[in-house]
């Protein structure tokens, strides 16, 4: 039950942050300064730091056992590399958006991701694409033209077109973000020790 | 879509490998956000140009709290979001990564100006919705299922001799997945294995190949015994 819902409880959390994070944009642009790209900066060196630390403690790693830094293979260079840069795109659509839009609209607008992520799943990793996902994905997508309200639909009360236009852009980069992530994570990571456990038994026969 | 999937799927080709449960990838989360953040740092510079954005270490206080603040949290969600999708199906966890905008919305009218329309709320609703129908209707654990991909050194033979071909004798993936789904422990059991062994023997090429073979007869029995007891299970 415990490791059934732990991924998802840690997306939730990482939704709080970055619900946190936009609102720090709008402070920003609110004083008057538009940092997006400084806190992006910011960002990267506090993910630098943790992350490269998480890294050296790696025990795997340090044994001189584990995958390399940047991958073993050209493919997941690729794919690391893409998904990279991709989601540096969707980060700085979002903070540009965010300084536009009010801050719910943005997220909200941002959100259309998991369509993009969604569609592009289908196609591109051979998900299942079940019912539920699909009546969920429509009622997020009409929730999100609520908020946007598109000129056409409610008249003058639209929201600022570039902040829309940024938000979407910044919904389909973080779309292919989740992609790239979802390649990367198709295999199980299984320590060597499991491994050689098992070549050993498989000698043994 | 399709420049998408064609891009994808020719760097496969390039690099001699297919998106499968056959795809050997693994990476720590941690390698990837390393990864992520280098591109945060180099490209945030000229992005900063770009958008014109002042570029200055002279911010003043509040703004450098915020902008430290805004990235360790910005940081934390990362990791967090990396993990959860690296072990989650797509939809389900970008549905949960849309509290973003519940929250939005609380912090929207807590600390902005700007306010939260009908509409906006009516939006907002209908997005935390479908976050609930996904949860709903997570699919429960599947029974016992068991899959063996197996390509066995030796299956491959020399077209001038019919001899086994010894040049690249390896054995290259062996990966076993079983989810057990005992009534007694609920217990799920997960193994993946690769074992990775390479020879220029032909005895021993030969002998491996005898040894695969018989490993995959011995899972395909498990594998039904594990049906039965499946089977127990669910009427028992």
């Amino acid at each position: 039950m415990y490791h059934r819902y732990l991924p998802l409880f840690l997306v939730f959390l990482s939704g709080l942050g970055f619900s946190i994070q936009t609102l720090v944009v709008k402070l920003l642009s609110m004083n008057g300064y538009e940092g997006s790209f400084s806190l992006v900066l910011s960002r990267g060196i506090c993910q630098l730091v943790i992350c490269s630390w998480l890294v050296y403690i790696d025990e795997e790693r340090r044994a001189g056992k584990g995958p390399s830094l940047f991958g073993d293979t050209n493919y997941v260079r690729w794919m690391l590399f893409l998904r990279s840069v991709i989601g540096f795109g969707g980060i700085a659509f979002s903070f540009l958006a965010t300084e536009k839009l009010a801050v719910g609209d943005s997220s909200t607008l941002t959100m259309m991701s998991p369509i993009f992520a969604a569609i592009m799943g289908i196609f591109i990793l051979h998900e299942p694409w079940r019912l539920p996902e699909f009546f969920a994905s429509i009622m997020a997508l009409a929730g999100a033209v609520l908020v946007a309200k598109p000129s056409f639909l409610f008249g003058g009360a639209a929201a600022d077109e570039v902040g829309v236009i940024l938000a979407l852009i910044s919904a389909i980069t973080a779309g292919i973000a989740f992609i790239c992530i979802r390649i990367l994570g198709t295999s199980a990571k299984m320590p060597y020790a499991n491994v050689r456990h098992q070549q050993k038994h498989v000698i043994s026969l | 879509m399709s420049f998408l999937y064609n891009s994808v799927h020719a760097t496969q080709r390039r690099c001699n490998c297919s998106i499968s449960d056959s795809c050997i990838i693994f990476l720590t989360y941690a390698q990837v956000c390393v990864s992520q953040s280098l591109a945060q740092i180099f490209l945030s510079i000229p992005g900063a140009y770009i958008a014109n954005q002042p570029w200055t270490l002279n911010v003043g206080l509040y703004n450098a709290v915020l902008i430290f603040t805004g990235g360790f949290i910005g940081c934390f969600s990362q990791i967090a979001m990396t993990i959860g999708m690296q072990r989650e199906k797509s939809a389900a966890a970008t549905a949960m990564r849309m509290s973003d905008v519940f929250f939005g919305y609380i912090w929207q009218i807590l600390f902005t100006a700007d306010a939260a329309s009908g509409t906006s709320i009516l939006g907002a609703i209908l997005v935390i919705s479908s976050i609930f129908v996904i949860i709903l209707f997570k699919p429960k654990d599947q029974p016992a299922k068991l899959n063996v991909d197996a390509k066995v050194a030796g299956d491959t033979v020399n077209p001038i001799d019919n001899s086994p071909n010894v040049e690249d004798v390896e054995i290259e993936l062996f990966t076993i997945n079983i989810d057990d789904d005992d009534k007694e422990n609920k217990n799920t059991a997960n193994i993946d294995t690769n074992m990775k062994h390479e020879s220029n023997s032909m005895s021993s090429m030969l002998q491996w190949n005898q040894i695969i073979r018989s490993k995959i007869k011995n899972i395909l029995k498990r594998e039904e015994k594990y049906d039965e007891l499946a089977q127990e299970s669910r009427h028992g």
